[in-house]
């Protein structure tokens, strides 16, 4: 089988990840959280493309590297051209007209003292806060027209020198956010926006996630584990920040990327539910 | 606000001189640079070599003196890619090891090759894309700065040429016939034939 998406299915504050797997022609999703998990992980295969919202598997079911799509499949899939947007010139003109239609969030994400810019469809903000692992989060702005929405969110960043993406070995160390630190760097981000960006803010709604991790629950830092070819791991999954899963063996506390496992084919066996 | 180093760097029997004048800014682009050159397998027979972060692209050898120009516009400075700005100064090391001699697209082609033969391809291939991706063909000469990526891989790597073709052809809003004669000699590695082409087309686009 192989692992095609990982993805948290919220409702509201309250959430629990899952990872999306195909075996042949079928697809079903595996409940992570409080299950007695073992994974061996053999190579990583294109996991196909989307078109007209249709998702096709690779048709080469080709070896891939680093990436997620062979050369093939990212040519096909509707919104490969949109992956390096940063709002100047559009480069994807079947997706334009939907785009400059829709609404979009701008966010701060703290992860404890780290903070972020992104952006998000309109009725996915909290999912998108959460399944990034942001220990706080605010909705600071909503501007219709992705291109538009792209190039504020890149001037923000700029004018708060901060990142507009954190890797997923930045987020395992920052698993313990202080969410006052978090809290005061948004607070702080806001009223530095309000210059030179008023006539796009609203009220910012501010969100504290803390407690859908259940990282409260770790007495120790987990050490981090890579994902590679031949890794084997076997344990409970005891705590989900975002995309960074925890895992409890006989040998201690793991963490590890759940994004990395998209695309491997493996071996999976729920011991226990 | 620039910064000038100055780095004595021991090459083989003598040492090379390096000079960086950079902003504030491309101060990660300096760093890179540090790096860079000295696990650089590229041989540098240069008793000296300057290095700026500017707001153009060149790189001028005369004699035993390298003058290396980065232009801080460049998507992947901007982005702060720490691994496209190494790809981009590799690429500049490579050219002044091989001083083709042609124009610069000419020569990128050149270059480009050689770093693919020498196992850099991975490391150009994500370069040409996250290039190409920030910056679309509009006029004649863009087009030709992107058909390079296809060209350099054609042939020694046929599967990411045809991923850096099929791209370029999504990008392309407008069609450049009047390119094919120099593009064609590019690709049979006629490099001569295309450097005379290359100058008819753009001496002719001046005027």
């Amino acid at each position: 089988m192989q692992f095609f998406k990982y993805r948290w299915e919220t409702s509201g504050l309250s959430g629990e990840p899952f990872l999306f797997v195909r075996k042949d022609a079928a697809v079903g999703k595996v409940r992570l959280l409080d299950q007695d998990i073992r994974l061996k992980i053999f190579e990583k295969t294109c996991i196909g493309h989307s078109r007209k919202g249709r998702h096709t598997p690779c048709p080469q079911s080709r070896v891939v590297s680093d990436e997620r799509m062979c050369r093939e499949c990212m040519l096909s899939d509707d919104f490969f051209m949109c992956v390096k947007c940063d709002g100047s010139e559009c480069i994807n003109d079947p997706q334009r007209t939907n785009c400059a239609k829709s609404k979009y969030y701008i966010y701060l994400a703290a992860f404890s003292n780290v903070l972020k810019v992104g952006i998000s469809q309109e009725y996915r903000v909290l999912e998108r806060l959460i399944e990034q692992g942001a220990d706080m989060g605010a909705k600071i702005a909503l501007v219709q027209d992705g291109k538009i929405v792209r190039e504020i969110e890149q001037k923000i960043r700029s004018e708060l020198g901060i990142k507009d993406r954190l890797r997923g070995i930045e987020k395992q160390k920052l698993l313990f956010g202080n969410p006052n630190v978090a809290a005061i760097n948004i607070f702080n981000a806001f009223a530095k926006l309000r210059k030179n960006f008023g006539e796009h803010l609203i009220g910012p709604e501010i969100y504290n996630l803390q407690s859908i991790y259940r990282v409260n629950a770790l007495t120790e830092h987990p050490k981090p584990l890579g994902l590679d070819y031949g890794t084997s791991i076997e344990g409970s999954v005891i705590a989900a920040k975002g995309n960074i899963l925890v895992m409890k063996n006989d040998e201690g506390l793991h963490s590890f990327d759940a994004n990395k496992l998209i695309g491997f084919r493996t071996e999976l066996e729920i011991v226990s539910a | 606000m620039f910064r000038i180093n100055y780095i004595m760097l021991l090459r083989g029997i003598g040492y090379m001189r390096i000079i960086k004048k950079f902003p504030e800014s491309a101060v990660l682009v300096s760093k890179v640079f540090n790096d860079v050159i000295k696990k650089s397998p590229v041989h540098l027979p240069y008793s000296s070599i300057e290095f700026h972060v500017r707001d153009y692209n060149t790189t001028i050898v005369e004699d035993d003196k390298a003058v290396i120009c980065m232009d801080h516009n460049s998507p992947v400075i901007l982005n702060r890619d720490v691994r496209g700005i190494s790809t981009a100064i590799k690429f500049e090391l490579f050219r002044v090891m091989l001083r083709p001699g042609f124009p610069r697209e000419i020569e990128d082609v050149v270059v480009g090759r050689e770093m693919v033969l020498q196992g850099l391809g991975d490391d150009l291939f994500y370069f040409y894309y996250t290039s190409l991706m920030k910056r679309p063909p509009v006029s004649l000469i863009d087009y030709v700065r992107a058909s390079v990526p296809w060209i350099t891989f054609r042939g020694v790597d046929n599967y990411n040429s045809s991923f850096l073709k099929e791209l370029l052809a999504k990008l392309q809003k407008k069609k450049f016939p009047e390119a094919s004669k120099v593009l064609n000699y590019m690709c049979n590695n006629k490099f001569d034939e295309a450097a005379k082409e290359y100058k008819k087309l753009f001496t002719s686009e001046l005027l």
